[in-house]
């Protein structure tokens, strides 16, 4: 077991990935309290009520968080809210794009129901000038339509006329890290804001949630197939979950083994220096 | 299988980063690694022209906002860094950038990291959920007294806390990375999902 080659267990895992998300297994998976949280206060949202969503993520993050924007996307949809989606980072537009096709689908119309306004420069600096005059930041829309063209946009002058600020967030590696949205959407606008972070940003963030400062909070692909179950649409993250068992199962079992091994090779010498 | 050149494109870069752990450093990944960061750099560079066009240059042309001469000129200024006998002009829009961005990160830093944390520690004792987060709290904070060494009067009992403190300080760095890997392993299940669904067609998933 000491001897094996690392290869073997890569292309292991890689083979033991590949199998649920051709064929799913539909694992058993329990919801979680915050996911039904953030569940329950988009569930709140009113027909007409405008909420801002922002692909604070690139492409290594788009396979935890892409899930968690389509799920939202839909939810808030269903609700009748009006979306405004914004992007701290250069690549998060492009993503934005992929997402909104969901409401495409949905049937809502660009520019009435959603608008893309695509890249705001400056991170936390960014967020605090558009929190206190929108229009000083985003001028025109990711498709260079001026904002006061854009139906969906009358009266959005400020933070305030959100009734939820929800950021997907990817952490330190972004602009507008999910503290910079705490410190200038919560503490200092006081707009209910909920985050949506990658698994490795979980347990920095979760302080939030416990201290009341965020309204809900979604942790990785985990968070996302909780959301589907939710929203009773299983979709492309609770096959993913089975993926991400399927290899944790493996993983458990070579930890094991290279234990078991380690205990036997142990003993065996010890039994070979007591002859 | 896919009969899209961009799938196929897609698939080789793929193919060509896992060939690293699969096999060994080699030319082709080394050249799909910086295709990688030139893309990224290049999307980034067109991405910030575009919203100096449209929040800066557009209004001041076209609308005639000319007080954004002075956020552009300041702009310009940090490129003085390359012109050795002005580049000094560079610190001025440094030092603009850094202290706007401490004024607004002090602005809510001190409620949003420190009392609002603090004081969401102070719960009733009525669940095994609030003790373990007090009792984590107290320990964990006693791990970073450094105003006084645990010896004399802090010895015995007391020298109990920041070994406790350590121990919950583990437990928390062993959910990080519990956590970490399995960002880790979704990432590689991304691009799994790529090869068997986009490309190969093996997989229905929408």
């Amino acid at each position: 077991m000491k001897s094996i080659n690392p290869k073997i267990i890569y292309v292991l895992i890689l083979l033991v990935i590949a199998i649920p998300l051709i064929r799913p297994f539909g694992l058993p998976m329990m919801v979680m309290k915050p996911t039904h949280d953030f569940f329950a206060v988009v569930d709140k949202i009113r027909p007409g009520d405008t909420v801002m969503m922002s692909w604070d993520y690139a492409a290594g993050s788009d396979v935890e968080l892409g899930p968690v924007a389509n799920s939202l996307l839909t939810h808030l949809s269903e609700k009748g809210a009006k979306i405004i989606a914004v992007s701290s980072i250069p690549d998060g537009p492009m993503f934005a794009e992929a997402s909104l096709k969901v409401l495409e689908g949905l049937g809502k119309v660009y520019g009435e129901d959603y608008v893309n306004l695509g890249f705001f420069a400056g991170g936390e600096s960014g967020i605090a000038a558009w929190a206190d005059d929108f229009k000083s930041v985003f001028r025109a829309d990711w498709r260079k339509t001026p904002v006061d063209q854009i139906p969906v946009m009358k009266g959005i002058e400020k933070a305030q006329d959100f009734a939820l600020v929800i950021s997907m967030n990817t952490g330190p590696g972004g602009y507008g890290v999910p503290d910079a949205w705490v410190r200038q959407i919560h503490v200092a606008e006081k707009v209910p804001l909920a985050l949506a972070v990658t698994a490795i940003m979980g347990p920095q963030t979760q302080p939030y949630l416990q201290s009341g400062q965020i309204q809900g909070l979604l942790i990785g692909l985990r968070s996302a197939a909780e959301y589907e179950k939710c929203l009773e649409k299983p979709g492309i993250a609770t096959a993913q979950m089975d993926a991400q068992s399927a290899a944790h199962a493996v993983i458990l079992i070579l930890i094991a083994l290279g234990n078991i091994s380690y205990l036997l090779d142990r003993k065996a010498k010890n039994k070979g220096a007591s002859v | 299988m896919s009969t899209s050149p961009d799938v196929w494109l897609a698939a080789f870069l793929t193919l060509a980063m896992f060939s690293l752990a699969i096999y060994k450093e080699n030319a082709v990944y080394r050249a799909a690694e910086h295709a990688f960061i030139g893309i990224g750099a290049g999307h980034a560079i067109v991405t910030g022209i575009q919203s100096i066009q449209t929040t800066g240059w557009n209004p001041l042309v076209k609308n005639g906002e000319y007080a954004l001469i002075i956020p552009m000129i300041l702009g310009l200024m940090l490129f003085t860094k390359y012109i050795r006998p002005i580049s000094h002009l560079s610190r001025l829009t440094m030092s603009i950038v850094v202290a706007t961005g401490a004024g607004l990160g002090l602005r809510g830093a001190v409620q949003a990291q420190l009392l609002n944390q603090v004081s969401a520690t102070f719960l009733p004792l009525n669940s095994v959920n609030n003790l373990i987060i007090v009792l984590g709290f107290v320990v964990g904070t006693s791990y970073f007294l450094f105003t006084k060494r645990y010896t004399g009067a802090l010895e015995g009992p007391l020298g109990i806390l920041p070994k406790l403190g350590r121990w919950f300080l583990m437990i928390a760095f062993g959910a990080s990375f519990g956590n970490a890997s399995m960002g880790f392993l979704s990432m590689l299940i991304g691009r799994a999902l790529f090869l068997v669904r986009d490309w190969l067609g093996l997989s229905s998933l929408v």
